[in-house]
């Protein structure tokens, strides 16, 4: 038996336990056998067990480059260094799709193993669901793109792997990418589950909320990865082009962010329960939209689908299945998803939430729209038109800007009804700051409409957010009697979601100043240079020494040897041109000497002839806010992620009183008393 | 290798389906009620008898489990999950 064959048995012996899991757990549940959900539950854990194995058998197998089997030949070979072989696993199809199986087998064990003591009626309902959808992936690797089918011949290397997937981030970037979007399926069972078993929303809420989080942070992370790869690897000096693709991954966070957002009105006030229960299984819904998009080759203007692979009829077979269960649940038990309370106010917290909503759904669709219109336009006018970046940037900086807007607007918003002069009095100061910081970026040339309003608008949400930490943390202090540290930690902790929640919102800010600031001043030169000739760009002086080739193993990397002056300061920069066997194009490897501000952005275009060079020089300013705000933005849903099931509003023996509790704590509504006064 | 490799997988994948089968169906005392297997269940089980008598808007004392609304402040408490938590 060969390496090959024992992971084609792991496969198979994954789908029939997928297969045990979706049929036995329906069976038991309805028959209410104890014995036999109670084996469907290990049988959750064994599908996680044999795909585990079968994911580790083809790294095995591409470490030691078994070129037999068609996945490592396609993806591998003998030059690959061992981080990319490890990485070529999702480098194409049918990797891709055990990988995918192999994360949701995780989840489902995960969900069995911890949820089913706690979870009561839920959690035996969710178990079959996802082991439904494990048999779609298990069936997919084992009759469709089988990982493990071999080649004939001996062959003694492989084709290599696609030189833009040689990168670091490409090895981070995927992996959290699959575990953001079929993270999806969790939230989206649960939801479904908890309809179906009418458990009332106090018991799923909390439950979904926490999967739902997870995986929204690991997709944002990878969202932003993937811009960070492009910006490093594709040498255009950008790191957002609305691709397909892109979109692909963008619009399950729109919805999934929307989500986050409606549930705390479903939590707080039993309102908007269709909306919110579509939103979280639309999530996935759109995750399989995405697949379908990635996989298919239906749409051909992107710069890195994986086209023509034909998995993309069945993604779009299962997102016909899920969306039909999902409106049978829904319609036939309409009665648990009726709303609790209605609207009393739009001027309220829950006004600010519906408009949010109404932001997210809209950009969402308008993507969705963007995205598949060269299909749509083929089919109602005859021609394939394909609408540019400048369709998608019109349409959705406003709403964007409208979002952010209403971020800084929620915290001084009250439930119910909020009072005019009440979130006057809460909100002038940053209106304040927002237009002195305005002043300040009219001078440094953010000029535009949109430039000029997206810095006030984002300004203005920031400091509402820092405002809302400075009040907690000078309570705190009154309070304790603690230095400001001190005071911030226990504020954090004493109310971990709301915290942590705000400084997410803070480094979604700070994306978005990112984005405002690399549109806004930005230079490109294309100059031509002989050695010893000398280029000046924004403060920037690069003079051209000349050229040099560089062996590496398995390519051969043409650089430019160039130095560069700023200020005080000089350093080398060696932009280059790396080709690979079997591959006609060159992959440019960008020269980008980072800063807080600006960075300097080089790519060598190729060489006219002789020792010249033709470069192509970006002053791109403040692209690190985009990978700083994605770290902060990791961190402060981490800070969310720990905080207690039940949530922290409520009394709690061995805690005290928490935040929204902690008005009511005489002592520190004694401080707040006193700073009051 | 490959052999020994596949019947531990076969044993493992096997071993995990069937032993709940013959072991799954008996109830521990502990399991009559909601399980208190470790300190965080514990925690969870008080916050949930807490969250269940208190109201979530106000923080006042709920007198009775089929009272729709708070008697303090008058939020909704949602008497059929309420009751059924």
């Amino acid at each position: 038996m060969t390496m090959a064959f024992l992971g084609r048995y792991a496969l198979l012996l994954a789908g029939i336990a997928a297969l045990y899991t979706a049929v036995g757990g329906g069976w038991a549940n309805y028959r209410g056998i104890r014995r036999l959900q109670e084996s469907v539950r290990g049988a959750a854990v064994a599908v996680a067990v044999a795909l585990t194995a079968a994911v580790f058998i083809l790294e095995y197998l591409l470490m030691t480059g078994d070129y037999s089997v068609q996945a490592v030949y396609n993806h591998s070979d003998r030059a690959l260094p061992l981080l990319y072989k490890l990485g070529a696993l999702w480098g194409g199809d049918s990797g891709s799709v055990l990988f995918w199986g192999w994360i949701l087998s995780l989840y489902t064990a995960v969900v069995a193993w911890r949820g089913w003591p706690r979870e009561g009626r839920m959690t035996p309902a969710v178990v079959p669901l996802l082991a439904a959808l494990l048999v779609f992936f298990t069936g997919m690797s084992n009759l469709v793109v089988d990982p493990f089918r071999t080649v004939p011949g001996h062959p003694t290397n492989g084709n290599g792997l696609d030189p833009l997937l040689q990168n670091l981030v490409m090895t981070i970037h995927p992996p959290a990418m699959y575990t953001g979007l079929i993270g999806m399926a969790v939230p989206a069972a649960y939801i479904i589950a908890a309809v179906w078993t009418r458990v009332p929303s106090r018991e799923w809420v909390p439950v979904v909320r926490r999967w739902m989080l997870f995986a929204w942070m690991f997709l944002s992370v990878a969202i932003v990865l993937g811009g960070m790869w492009a910006y490093m690897e594709l040498g255009w000096g950008g790191y957002w082009e609305w691709d397909p693709v892109e979109n692909a991954s963008l619009l399950p966070w729109l919805l999934a962010t929307a989500f986050l957002h409606s549930i705390q009105l479903e939590e707080k006030r039993g309102m908007f329960r269709w909306w919110t229960g579509f939103l979280g299984v639309g999530s996935f819904l759109l995750t399989l939209v995405g697949t379908y998009i990635t996989r298919s080759g239906v749409l051909k203007n992107s710069v890195h689908s994986f086209t023509g692979t034909g998995v993309g009829p069945y993604f779009v077979g299962l997102f016909w299945v899920v969306l039909a269960v999902t409106v049978a649940v829904f319609v036939l038990r309409r009665e648990s998803l009726q709303d609790r309370m209605v609207l009393d106010n739009t001027f309220s917290k829950e006004g600010i939430y519906l408009l949010l909503n109404m932001f997210f759904a809209g950009i969402a669709g308008v993507v969705l729209f963007g995205t598949f219109y060269p299909i749509i336009s083929k089919a109602f006018l005859g021609t394939t038109v394909i609408l540019t970046v400048r369709f998608f940037n019109a349409t959705t900086a406003p709403m964007f800007l409208a979002l952010v807007l209403l971020l800084g607007a929620a915290p001084a918003m009250g439930w119910r009804s909020a009072k005019g002069r009440s979130v006057v009095k809460k909100l002038w100061k940053p209106w304040v700051g927002a237009l002195l910081a305005g002043g300040v970026a009219y001078t440094e040339g953010f000029r535009s409409v949109l430039q000029f309003l997206g810095v006030v608008i984002t300004v203005f949400s920031l400091l509402s957010m820092g405002q809302e930490y400075y009040r907690a943390v000078r309570i705190k202090r009154q309070a304790t009697g603690r230095g400001w540290l001190f005071a911030l930690w226990s504020a954090v902790v004493s109310n971990r979601r709301r915290y942590g929640g705000y400084l997410a919102h803070m480094a979604f800010l700070l994306i978005v100043l990112g984005v405002i600031g690399s549109h806004t001043n930005n230079v490109t030169i294309s100059p031509t240079l002989a050695p010893g000739q000398t280029v000046q760009v924004r403060g920037y002086t690069v003079t051209y020494q000349g050229m040099q080739t560089v062996t590496h193993s398995g390519y051969q990397t043409t650089e430019a040897n160039l130095v560069v002056r700023q200020g005080g300061r000089t350093w080398t920069a060696r932009p280059g041109l790396s080709f690979f066997p079997g591959t006609a194009q060159p992959v440019a490897g960008v020269s980008i000497e980072g800063g807080l501000m600006q960075d300097l952005y080089i790519v060598l275009l190729g060489s006219p002839g002789g020792d010249k060079v033709l470069l192509q020089l970006f002053v791109n300013p403040m692209v690190a806010w985009i990978w700083i705000g994605m770290y902060v933005l990791a961190f402060a849903t981490l800070i969310a992620l720990t905080a207690p099931v039940g949530g922290e509003g409520v009394p709690s023996p061995n805690r005290g009183l928490s935040s929204d509790a902690d008005a009511r704590q005489p002592r520190l509504v004694a401080a707040a008393g006193r700073e009051h006064a | 290798m490959t052999w020994v490799l596949a019947a531990a997988l076969t044993l493992g994948v096997v071993g995990l389906v069937v032993l709940p089968l013959r072991t799954g169906g008996r109830r521990e005392p502990a399991e009559m009620e909601p399980g208190l297997d470790s300190l965080n269940d514990a925690r969870e089980q008080i916050e949930r008898t807490l969250r269940l008598w208190y109201c979530p808007g106000c923080g006042g004392k709920i007198a009775r489990l089929d009272l729709p609304r708070c008697p303090h402040c008058g939020t909704a408490l949602g008497d059929a999950g309420r009751a059924r938590s």
